[in-house]
C-alpha cells in the first residue's frame, strides 16, 4: 500500500518576502502618536526653556502689581504676590514633569520584572507577589499615596518613595497575566527544552513579548502620577513652596476664584495638555507596538 | 550498546480525586541510534503527553507516576530541578505549529544561535556561524538573509525548518517530533519529512515522531507504535505493521486513511468515539468500538503479547485479524 509519495519532489519553499515597515515609519503613520508626541514635546520644550523664555523669575514678587489680569508685561497676569503666572506655570512644569516621568520608572521596571517572574515560575514566587499586590491594590491609590507621603514627609523625596512603593503593583499584575499566556507558547517551551537558563528565557523570550503593554501603560501612568503630584501639591503635601508647582498654584489661587479666575485655571491647562498628549501617545503606541 | 532512547513503563496522570485519570499507562519504547519510531494514534490517546514526559515538559496538572527514561544508558530525571540540565545535548523537541514555535520579536538567526551561545558556550561569532550552518543544513534557502528575518516574514515550511534548526542547535542525539508536519501543506510536508530522513542518516539522530498520519510514519519510520487510550496496543516494524496489522485499531486507522493506490476504495471510519478518560471500559479499552470483540474482551485485562518476530499486540484475537482484513 502506497500511502504518500515523497520521492521526486524538490520544490523550494516559497518564502514570503512581506516585510514589515520599520518601527519609525509605522510610528509616523499613526496620527494619534504624532499628535500626542507634538503636544508632549511642546509642553516639555516650553518647560525646559523656561529660563530663556520668561522675563521674570518664578518667585520674583511685585507687591504693587498683584492680581493683575493678562497684559503685555505679564501675559497671563500676576498672582496675589505679584508673581508672573506665565513664568510660574513654566517653572512648575519643570518640576512636575520631571517628577512625573522619574517616579514611574521604578514601578515600571520593578513591577514588570517581578510580574513576569511570578507568571513564569508560579508557585511560591507567584503566591507571595500576588498576595502583596492584592493588599496594596485593596487601598485606593490616592489614599495610600497621601498617607505614605504624610508619613515619610512632604516633598519630592516623599512623592518618589510613595509612588515607588504603591505603583509597581499595576505593572506586576499586568506582566504576570501576559507571562502566563506567553510561557505556554511553543517557542518558550522550545527555548526551555533547548536547555536555556531561566534568566535567559525570561529576559530574551518572555520580557520582549510582554513589555509592550507595560510601555503603553507607562504613558497613562505618567498622567496618573502627575495628577497625584498635583493633588498632593494642592493638599500641601507635595512640592513645597516656594518652588512653583501646578497643584499648589491651583490651590493658592482658589480663594480668588470669583474675582481673579485665571490664577487657578491657567495652571490647569498644562495639566490637561500633558494628560491629553500622553493619552494620545499611549493610544498610538498600542497600534504601533501591536505584534504583527 | 544501549539504545539511544529507552522508555520503560512510563505512566502519567492528570487531575486529582475523582477527576484523576491516567493519560499514559505502561508505555515502553526503545529507539536505536539512527532509528526512527513513529507514535501513532488519534487525538487524546496520550502520544504528545508521552513525548512531553520524556522531554520533562509536562503541562501543569500532569505528573509522572511511574517509569524510567534512559538516553544512551543514562537515566533522565522526569521531574524536579535537574530535568532540563540532564537533557542538555541529549534530547530536543520539534513542535507542531510553526506559527507559535518561534519568538515573534527575535530574528530567527538569533534564535538559532541562542543555544550554541549559552548552552554550548561558543563565542558570539562562532555561535552565529553555527546558526548559519544549521539553517543551511536544515535546507533554509539563503540562510544569511533569512537569519536576519523575523518569523512572520517566513513561510510556514521555512519556519518549520528554522524550528528544526533550533532543536538541533543544542547538539541533541534524540529528536522528539510532535506532529511537525501536521500544520503544513502536503508538498512542504514531504520536504520536511525528507529533511528529517536526511538528518537521521547524516547525523545518526534517533527520532521519535508523533503523528496521527500512518502515511507519514510509512515514509520516515522504521518502527511503529500504535497508541490507544494511553496505552500502546501494537508495536513492530513499520512495514510489517502496515502490511499485516496485528490489532483491529491499527487496521481501523489504515482503513480510515485515503489510499493513493486504490482511490476508489472509500475511507472507512472507526465506529464510536474514544471513551471519556474518567470512565475507562473494563478489559480491553477498545472493545466497545471493535468489530472483533467477544464477551471475553470486556473482562480480560489485555497486555502486549509477542505475535511474531519483534512484534507485539494487545489484542486477544489478533490471529483472526488476517482473515478479517482480507475479507474486508
Amino acid at each position: 500500500m502506497r500511502l504518500l509519495a515523497v520521492s521526486g519532489l524538490d520544490v523550494q519553499p516559497d518564502v514570503a518576502a512581506g516585510r514589515r515597515r520599520p518601527f519609525v515609519r509605522r510610528a509616523f503613520s499613526s496620527r494619534s502618536l504624532l499628535a500626542g508626541l507634538c503636544i508632549v514635546a511642546s509642553v516639555t520644550t516650553l518647560a525646559a526653556l523656561a529660563p530663556v523664555i520668561v522675563r521674570y523669575g518664578p518667585n520674583q514678587q511685585n507687591p504693587f502689581h498683584g492680581m493683575e489680569g493678562p497684559s503685555a508685561a505679564h501675559w497671563l497676569g500676576t498672582d496675589e504676590l505679584g508673581r508672573d503666572v506665565w513664568s510660574r506655570v513654566l517653572y512648575a512644569g519643570r518640576t512636575d514633569l520631571v517628577v512625573g516621568f522619574l517616579a514611574v520608572l521604578f514601578p515600571f521596571g520593578f513591577g514588570t520584572l517581578l510580574g513576569i517572574a511570578a507568571g513564569y515560575f508560579g508557585g511560591v514566587v507567584e503566591t507571595v507577589t500576588m498576595r502583596l499586590v492584592d493588599v496594596i491594590i485593596a487601598f485606593p491609590f490616592y489614599v495610600l499615596v497621601v498617607a505614605l507621603v504624610f508619613i515619610i514627609g512632604p516633598g519630592i523625596r516623599g512623592i518618589y518613595i510613595a509612588i515607588a512603593l504603591t505603583d509597581w503593583v499595576v505593572y506586576a499584575r499586568m506582566a504576570r497575566t501576559q507571562a502566563l499566556v506567553v510561557r505556554e507558547l511553543d517557542w518558550v517551551t522550545a527555548a526551555r527544552s533547548g536547555g536555556l537558563s531561566h534568566a535567559r528565557v525570561l529576559w530574551r523570550h518572555i520580557l520582549p513579548n510582554t513589555i509592550s503593554q507595560a510601555i503603553v501603560y507607562v504613558m497613562s501612568d505618567i498622567v496618573y502620577v502627575l495628577l497625584a503630584v498635583v493633588t498632593l501639591g494642592y493638599l500641601g503635601l507635595g512640592i513645597q513652596p516656594p518652588t512653583p508647582d501646578w497643584g499648589s498654584m491651583i490651590s493658592d489661587g482658589q480663594s480668588f476664584l470669583s474675582t481673579n479666575l485665571w490664577i487657578s485655571t491657567i495652571p490647569g491647562i498644562p495639566i490637561v495638555l500633558t494628560g491629553l498628549g500622553l493619552s494620545l501617545v499611549a493610544d498610538g503606541l498600542t497600534d504601533v507596538l501591536r505584534p504583527p | 550498546m544501549a539504545p539511544a532512547l529507552e522508555v520503560t513503563e512510563l505512566a502519567v496522570e492528570f487531575g486529582d480525586g475523582a477527576g484523576r485519570f491516567r493519560a499514559v499507562d505502561d508505555v515502553s519504547l526503545s529507539v536505536a541510534d539512527g532509528g526512527a519510531l513513529g507514535l501513532v494514534g488519534e487525538s487524546g490517546c496520550g502520544k504528545s503527553i508521552t513525548l512531553r514526559a520524556v522531554m520533562g515538559l509536562l503541562p501543569t496538572g500532569a505528573r509522572v507516576v511511574g517509569g524510567r527514561v534512559l538516553a544512551g544508558g543514562t537515566e533522565l530525571p522526569l521531574a524536579g530541578s535537574g530535568v532540563r540540565a540532564a537533557r542538555r545535548r541529549r534530547v530536543a523537541m520539534v513542535f507542531q505549529d510553526p506559527s507559535s514555535g518561534l519568538n515573534p520579536v527575535m530574528r530567527v538567526g538569533a534564535q538559532v544561535a541562542e543555544a550554541p551561545r549559552s548552552v554550548l558556550g561558543l563565542s558570539r561569532r562562532r555561535a552565529r556561524a553555527r546558526a548559519l550552518e544549521l539553517l543551511a543544513m536544515c535546507g533554509v534557502p539563503d540562510p544569511e538573509r533569512r537569519a536576519r528575518a523575523y518569523p512572520h516574514q517566513l513561510s510556514g515550511g521555512t519556519r518549520q525548518r528554522v524550528m528544526i534548526a533550533i532543536a538541533l542547535s543544542s547538539d541533541p542525539r534524540i529528536l522528539l517530533c510532535d506532529e511537525p508536519t501536521t500544520a503544513l501543506d502536503v508538498t512542504i510536508q514531504a520536504q520536511i519529512l525528507r529533511l528529517l530522513h536526511d538528518l537521521r542518516e547524516r547525523m545518526g539522530l534517533a527520532i521519535v515522531f508523533v503523528t496521527h498520519s500512518l502515511a507519514v510514519v510509512g515514509e520516515l519510520c522504521d518502527s511503529l507504535a500504535v497508541m490507544y487510550a494511553g496505552r500502546i496496543v501494537e508495536i513492530g516494524a513499520t512495514r510489517q505493521v502496515l502490511d499485516r496489522p496485528g490489532h483491529p485499531y491499527t487496521l481501523g486507522l489504515l482503513r480510515s486513511a485515503v489510499d493513493l493506490d486504490s482511490p476508489v476504495a472509500e475511507p472507512v471510519s472507526i465506529p464510536g468515539l474514544l471513551h471519556d478518560p474518567l470512565h475507562r471500559p473494563s478489559g480491553c479499552p477498545f472493545h466497545p468500538r471493535c468489530w472483533l470483540a467477544g464477551p471475553e474482551c470486556s473482562v480480560t485485562d489485555v497486555q502486549l503479547e509477542a505475535i511474531g518476530a519483534g512484534r507485539r499486540s494487545a489484542c486477544l484475537h489478533h490471529e483472526r485479524l488476517g482473515e478479517a482484513a482480507s475479507r474486508g
